[in-house]
């Protein structure tokens, strides 16, 4: 497994460029980055003139993918779930974000930061199932 | 500045805070395993301290520049915010995100970091973004059985979809 760089130092500085990307684009353009919203946007769009920038936003991320690939952490990915638990896994966070009409970044970085209560709720309840997942699979069920 | 003019601003502003905002992500490992998530969460085991100094260093940005975002009202590019239109708790918002965080939990990856993550073909990976966009559609598919289900009056339904 390749070297990766979670520490505190990578936290602070990541999260003050991600808080900064976030906020920007609110500022500048009065949109919301969040994940699910732009997919949704994309996906199943109920005003055409805002997939543009959803394009562009999704372009941006796919770049910041690549730099990371070339130049910051060259090598493979590793997942911890096999191929069926991937796809359930992925289902129910379309889903449930959908649901809840926003995901980490809308309801967790967006929202919360625009103190909202609607994202407060939603992101105490999903890191309280986030934790309570990984307890019963890593403690539980796993080895 | 032209209508046109301030509508590349746009893309091309949408195209760098994007950039921004997950090349953020990328720094600590985000985009390249899910144990930086998993291990976030694992408080009864192999507790890693990241995301949990991550999100506060986020919302430690977040706050003070959304708060003046607010203040000035209208963003510099454009009229008007595009701001959420709900701002009351619901049974979707509970539900929606449970289920959310359960997925969450499974994979160690986000929708957004899965997106970035694309990047790097993995099989794991490529999957579970495709479970993610079915899941979307699935959830579409029950607002438009919810909406027909309207009372055809036009009177909306007790609890209208997300």
């Amino acid at each position: 497994m390749q070297v990766l760089d979670f520490s505190p130092g990578t936290a602070v500085v990541g999260g003050l460029m991600t808080g900064f990307g976030l906020s920007m684009l609110y500022i500048m353009n009065g949109r919301i980055g969040g994940t699910q919203g732009v997919m949704s946007g994309v996906l199943t769009p109920t005003n055409r003139s805002e997939v543009p920038w959803r394009v562009a936003w999704i372009l941006g991320m796919i770049t910041a993918g690549v730099i990371n690939a070339l130049w910051i952490h060259p090598g493979p990915i590793f997942v911890a779930a096999s191929v069926p638990m991937m796809f359930l896994a992925g289902f129910f966070m379309g889903f449930g974000a959908r649901t809840a009409n926003g995901c980490t970044s809308g309801h967790g970085l967006v929202g919360v930061s625009r103190l909202s209560k609607r994202s407060i709720v939603a992101t105490m309840t999903f890191m309280c199932t986030t934790i309570l997942t990984v307890f019963v699979t890593r403690h539980i069920i796993g080895g | 500045m032209t209508t046109q003019n301030t509508q590349i601003l746009r893309l091309g502003v949408a195209y760098v805070c994007a950039l921004i905002t997950m090349l953020g992500l990328a720094l600590p490992g985000f985009l390249d395993s899910s144990e930086g998530v998993l291990n976030g969460a694992d408080f009864f085991g192999t507790w890693d301290p990241t995301m949990m100094i991550m999100m506060p260093a986020i919302w430690g940005i977040g706050i003070p520049l959304f708060w003046w975002a607010q203040k000035r009202g209208k963003p510099v590019l454009d009229t008007v915010c595009h701001n959420p239109k709900k701002s009351s708790l619901d049974k979707n918002l509970f539900f929606g995100a449970a289920i959310f965080g359960v997925g969450w939990g499974i994979s160690g990856f986000c929708p957004g970091q899965a997106l970035s993550a694309l990047a790097k073909p993995n099989v794991e990976l490529y999957v579970m973004f495709g479970g993610m966009i079915v899941g979307i559609y699935a959830r579409y598919a029950v607002e438009r059985i919810q909406s027909r289900a309207e009372v055809p009056t036009g009177q909306a339904a007790a609890n209208p979809a997300a």
